[in-house]
């Protein structure tokens, strides 16, 4: 009879502790839970992760078969939650988490190597921002053995073709700005094309439209593997040193020509404004020697129209008058001069 | 006492010993998510369960589960998604360039039978499958295709695996042509060197560029300072003969008056020693040197 109450305890204990006691659980505000019993996770019926916005995730009509997940119930943070003893509670934390892009789980490396479109081979660094999607648990909990280093892997593949095709994108734009500022006169710095063809010069330039472009290219991962993508940060592109003191060459050399041209621009303004002032000096004195002459002439106008021409000769001999008194000598003719 | 405690912690474990026992002799199954579990009996495949949740292997395969823990056997087979990356492989660009080249690839279980008794290395035929069909696909290509078009190219080595890796229960997911890199480093110093070459070409070019530029402004701004300076010398000329001409145009006795006059005033300021004489007297010119003082 003991043997049978003891029995009989045990297994109420049993139970407690297993149902009761270990039934409680709570989720951490950076966590969400999926709950599976006997091993399956609940569903929600009739929906997969594709159902949503399928033009929003990046995926394409063969893509969304390959990776067609079923959507299952999510538990939020908050508790206590109770489960049977069934069931059990997968915990995921959906916080934003860093990796760095050359991460590897089987090979340690400090940067990842990439071809680019000029072939030369340049060491790329950077970090990927990532967080579990909240809406796509199934991937990564289940579906995917690995979720992270499907995601590095997928990102370094578009990344190394991205690299192996870039272009600068704005070459063409800037050259028929050129042509339009060139019929106004002002000269532009062909330097765009000059550089072309210098692949790591226009990654350098434009790694911000590669960063987005990665960005862009990797929103699939969420419907792929149920991590979603934050950003893509490519913060180190090395080429080998000698190219890249080349480089760093042609950007002195920029600032060289920049500099000059500017000196050259303010000499010339400052060349042209002091000769037209010469001329608006010359044109200032010409005018002051007319000035008097048409005044003169205005004057002895009027006296010749009110006295006529003998009144002319008579005030050109009373303005002689006055060389008398600065005369060293006079030599008066005669009446007998005048008839010789 | 005795019994009370020995009872108790017979109890205690009773629960999960009556769970180990029926799992053992078949009577349920957990099937986890992705998971699939396959039963053989006497050598045979007798089902697979790869439904998730609880299961009742007799109620599906009938009375003769119950012998598989003593004749048979059962296998959890995984079937969630799984990469491998395979690296280095050794092609020939059409150039007779030697490259390497690293595939990616996805694949998943969608046979686990199959997968457990078709092939003894189902991991490693399907790694040679897929080697060997990056091999064939991307050799005798132009070195540019191979490096620019590589998604193109991961379709064309996916297509060509799937159907062989079917046999052996696996089903390929993406692939993707993750790496192509130069493998002779003396290549790779010469295409580094030719990179540099033009680097400094442009620097040259861009130098060169910046002192023609600066040459064109300086022989801008001389044609045009020169301009600006034969206008300051010829605005004299201009004002001061236009307005002779103007007033020659309304009456050349005034003009004339006003010369003379300007010139009388201009003499009487200018303190000059003057002789007047007569008009035309050669001999009276001479008195008057003569007379005069040392110039």
């Amino acid at each position: 009879m003991s043997f049978i109450l003891g029995l009989m305890m045990g297994i109420i204990i049993y139970s407690f502790f297993r149902c009761i006691v270990g039934g409680f659980y709570t989720v951490s505000p950076d966590q969400r839970a999926i709950v599976t019993s006997f091993g399956k996770a609940q569903r929600l019926e009739g929906m997969q992760v594709t159902d949503g916005d399928t033009d929003a995730d990046g995926l394409s009509d063969e893509e969304h078969q390959r990776y067609e997940y079923p959507q299952v119930r999510v538990v939020g943070p908050g508790g206590p939650y109770f489960k049977m003893p069934w069931q059990d509670v997968h915990k995921v934390s959906v916080a934003t988490q860093a990796v760095d892009l050359s991460w590897d789980p089987s090979k340690a490396q400090d940067t990842i190597e990439a071809v680019t479109k000029d072939n030369l081979t340049t060491g790329i660094n950077g970090q990927l921002r990532y967080r579990i999607s909240e809406s796509n648990l199934y991937p990564y909990l289940f579906g995917v053995a690995s979720p992270l280093e499907h995601v590095m892997g997928y990102f370094v593949s578009v990344l190394r073709e991205r690299v192996a095709n870039f272009v600068d994108p704005k070459g063409q734009t800037l050259l028929v700005d050129a042509d339009v500022e060139g019929e106004e006169g002002e000269q532009t710095s062909p330097a765009i094309d000059l550089s072309e063809g210098v692949s790591i010069n226009d990654l350098r330039k434009n790694l911000p439209l590669l960063n987005q472009y990665m960005e862009e290219q990797c929103r699939s991962t969420t419907g792929r593997y149920g991590i979603e993508l934050d950003a893509a940060l490519i913060t180190e592109i090395d080429p080998p040193g000698e190219v890249d003191r080349a480089l760093s060459a042609i950007n002195s050399t920029r600032n060289q020509v920049a500099a000059d041209l500017s000196t050259a621009r303010a000499d010339s303004e400052q060349q042209i404004t002091m000769s037209a002032r010469a001329v608006e000096i010359a044109t200032n004195n010409a005018q002051a020697e007319v000035a008097p002459l048409r005044e003169l002439a205005q004057t002895l106008t009027e006296i010749k129209n009110e006295g006529g021409s003998s009144c002319l000769h008579a005030y050109l001999r009373n303005a002689r008058i006055p060389l008398y008194s600065v005369a060293r000598r006079v030599i008066q003719t005669t009446k007998a001069d005048s008839g010789g | 006492m005795g019994w009370f405690g020995g009872g108790f912690i017979f109890g205690l474990m009773l629960i999960p010993i009556l769970l180990g026992f029926a799992r053992f002799f078949g009577l349920y199954a957990c099937v986890g998510e992705c998971k699939a579990h396959v039963f053989t009996l006497f050598g045979k495949v007798i089902g697979t369960l790869d439904q998730p949740g609880l299961q009742i292997p007799v109620l599906k395969f009938g009375p003769r589960a119950l012998l598989v823990p003593f004749f048979g056997k059962s296998y959890v087979v995984d079937t969630s998604l799984r990469q491998h990356y395979l690296r280095s492989q050794m092609v020939n660009s059409e150039e007779g360039t030697p490259m390497g080249v690293g595939i990616w690839y996805e694949m998943r279980v969608t046979d686990p039978v199959s997968y457990l008794f078709t092939n003894a290395n189902p991991d490693g035929s399907l790694q040679a499958n897929v080697t060997s069909s990056t091999i064939s696909t991307l050799s005798n290509l132009e070195m540019e295709k191979m490096l620019e078009d590589r998604h193109s190219l991961s379709r064309t080595v996916r297509r060509t695996v799937s159907p062989l890796s079917e046999k052996w229960g696996y089903t390929l997911g993406s692939v993707y042509i993750r790496k192509v890199a130069f493998t002779d480093r003396l290549m790779v110093d010469n295409i580094t060197e030719k990179v540099v070459k033009r680097l400094v070409q442009v620097t040259s070019a861009m130098k060169q560029d910046g002192e023609n530029r600066v040459g064109l402004i300086k022989s801008e701004t001389a044609f045009r300072v020169s301009q600006k300076m034969a206008e300051a010398s010829a605005s004299r000329p201009k004002i001061v003969g236009k307005a002779l001409n103007e007033i020659a145009a309304a009456d050349s006795e005034i003009l004339d008056t006003v010369l003379s006059v300007m010139e009388v005033d201009t003499l009487i300021e200018s303190n000059a020693e003057v002789d007047l004489l007569p008009d035309s007297s050669n001999v009276l010119i001479q008195v008057g040197q003569g007379g005069g003082r040392d110039q």
